[in-house]
């Protein structure tokens, strides 16, 4: 009977969850080809350097954007709605709406990063593409939103659990940071260095308070289902959340030390930083005591494997994040490419691989069909490979630079920079291997949605009708 | 938790309390900065500010200037250059903490730290987070000939030993 159930619910998720799914890996392929782009241009000024579109400024920041707009916002919308009928033991309604939503929010991202390579860049931190795309942005995300609220109101258990807590102030969190830094930077716009802490603010929020919770609500999900035991020590998950949620808006403006803004806000950020301890603590004590309970179960079933390798690298690279949150470290480390290790650490080691774990847990679910063991084991170990290369070389090669940079005597090109360069050839070719590894991903999860090409291009012909109308 | 209004009032009263600090709370405290005098006159009753309007900092940037701040968004230079040179204090007397010269002076990227009053005047403030470029908060300081910028900005390696 309760299969059923869940057979019901997961057909009512196919299509939308699909969209999303299919939608996310062909943003994630943009942003690996951007990354790549990016990185070649770092160690060869001459590569592709006739054109201005292609400029290195402009592909870095359309590759972030592409990576957590693109990527990021398409997963969490699958993993949002997915997770959530789940556990509401509801069925997704407004499918027609969600899609016409979905498909606006990859207009308004297309036309976003068109924006950026054409040089209409904002100055704002992950509010880069232009003024006019946010408010299609923001429209469809609203929409999104609401019917994902929807079928959490229409639960059949009023008791919440602790992914639902976080799933739920993940995408009520993201329109509220929308909305304040919007105003504040665009509709009352204020002077000086006021809108720089503000951009500041927002874009790393965005990272602790939109993807974070999302990947540690997927984690929260998957370990205790697939294990089939209860989350050890699971009261402290509420305190963990309630810390998360309280300190981390105020601990991410510590990479203004020594700034041109009051002194009082790096030293919040700093103190705030230090007491992330606590949250980190709580949520990796949760996973791991849970996970090691059943290690081989967590090697042997490979969603669980992602999960975890998310989950470890979240604990290491927070805790690594505190030590440099410390104002004497980050005076040496601040301006460093150790920026790049805490930005790749964030959305590669930790929500990519949680998202990659749990989109090869659910999609056999909704679609029936399940996808080649070797293609998911090539796809974890280039990406785990991959991803520590990349994290080592941007850990290593930024305390080099910012060592460097404290050098006065050293001349800058031809000293500090040229001694981070062979770093940047280790970042170019771990962008080839996670680019590889991203491609057999995103090929195979299109071959379960659309197992035969051309009935998917008559499928998507009558969606797109079905839009319109 | 269990009913989704006051978990929302709850998750988004904790935004509240940094956006009254960050935004509210940073405004009232420096957001009406305006450009100042930066020397007093001496009359009859004591120090007061000069007349003339000649001595006012910051002083507003011109015409080519600004379309050159806006290719630099464009370009999208604040991704290799910061525009700040950062304040280092060490512990003085009493424990009270005191300015010194820090690298970013040392490496002549300015003679004092940036203050907030130096931006008031700039449509886009882009202090930036990474220096794979040198800071250029004060890149005017130094004199360069058109020639010689014109041919760095074209082609960076015939100048700079790499």
């Amino acid at each position: 009977m309760k299969d059923t159930a869940e057979q019901v619910i997961d057909r009512s998720a196919k299509t939308v969850v699909s969209f999303f799914i299919a939608s996310a890996g062909l943003w994630l392929l943009a942003a690996a080809l951007l990354a790549y782009v990016a990185a070649a241009k770092l160690t060869d000024p001459f590569f592709l350097s006739s054109f201005e579109l292609l400029t290195y400024g402009k592909v870095k920041v359309a590759q972030a954007n592409a990576f957590v707009y693109g990527w990021g916002g398409n997963s969490i919308f699958a993993v949002t709605l997915w997770i959530l009928a789940r556990l509401s033991q509801a069925e997704i309604r407004g499918r027609i709406l969600l899609l016409f939503a979905g498909a606006l929010w990859n207009l308004g991202i297309t036309f976003g990063l068109l924006g950026i390579l054409d040089g209409h860049m904002n100055a704002h931190e992950m509010l880069e593409m232009p003024t006019s795309v946010w408010p299609v942005l923001f429209i469809s995300y609203s929409i999104i939103a609401f019917l994902a609220l929807v079928i959490h109101r229409s639960r059949m258990q009023n008791e919440t659990i602790a992914p639902q807590w976080f799933i739920l102030a993940s995408l009520i969190w993201f329109p509220a940071l929308f909305l304040i830094a919007w105003n504040g930077l665009e509709i009352n716009p204020s002077r000086g260095t006021l809108p720089s802490v503000l951009s500041l603010w927002f874009g790393q929020s965005l990272i602790w308070l939109w993807l974070t919770p999302m990947a540690l609500g997927a984690a929260y999900y998957l370990i205790p289902t697939i294990l089939g035991r209860p989350i050890d020590k699971y009261y402290l998950a509420i305190f963990g959340f309630w810390c998360i949620a309280a300190l981390a808006p105020w601990s991410v403006v510590h990479h203004l030390e020594g700034g041109p803004v009051p002194m009082w806000i790096p030293a919040i950020g700093t103190v705030m930083s230090i007491a992330m301890i606590f949250p980190i603590a709580v949520a990796s004590t949760n996973f791991h005591a849970t996970a090691f309970q059943d290690i081989s179960k967590v090697w042997n079933v490979l969603p669980l494997r992602f999960v975890i390798f998310g989950t470890i690298s979240y604990t290491l690279s927070s805790y690594i994040g505190v030590i440099f949150s410390l104002p004497d470290v980050a005076k040496v480390t601040q301006f460093s490419i150790i920026n790049e290790f805490h930005f790749n650490q964030r959305v590669y080691g930790f929500f990519s691989m949680i998202i990659f774990g749990l989109v090869y847990y659910m999609l056999p679910k909704i679609t029936g069909k399940e996808i080649g063991k070797s293609a998911k084991s090539f796809h974890f170990w280039t990406s785990a490979f991959g991803v520590l290369i990349l994290l080592l070389a941007y850990l290593i090669g930024g305390l080099t630079h910012g060592v460097l940079a404290q050098q006065p005597s050293l001349d800058w090109s031809s000293s500090v920079i040229s001694s981070v360069q062979p770093y940047f050839i280790i970042t170019k070719y771990a962008f080839v291997i996670l680019g590889f590894s991203q491609l057999v991903f995103v090929v195979n999860v299109w071959k379960v949605i659309f197992p035969n090409p051309f009935a998917c291009c008559f499928a998507s012909d009558s969606e797109s009708k079905g839009k319109t109308a | 938790m269990n009913n989704i209004f006051k978990f929302s009032f709850g998750i988004l009263s904790t935004l509240a309390f940094a956006w009254l600090a960050f935004v509210v709370g940073a405004s009232l405290q420096y957001g009406d900065l305006s450009p100042e005098v930066q020397s007093f006159e001496q009359n009859g009753s004591g120090w007061v500010r000069p007349t003339g309007d000649n001595d006012f900092y910051p002083k507003d940037i011109s015409g080519l200037a600004k379309q050159g701040a806006e290719e630099y968004l464009a370009l999208g230079c604040a991704t290799c250059h910061t525009q700040q040179v950062r304040l280092f204090t060490r512990k003085g007397d009493k424990g009270k903490r005191v300015p010194i010269a820090g690298t970013d002076i040392e490496r002549g990227w300015g003679k004092r730290a940036s203050m907030p009053r130096d931006y008031i005047l700039q449509n886009h403030v882009m202090l930036g987070n990474t220096r794979i470029g040198p800071d250029l908060a004060n890149v005017g300081m130094n004199e360069y000939n058109d020639e010689w910028l014109h041919q760095h900005l074209f082609e960076p390696q015939s100048l700079v030993a790499d």
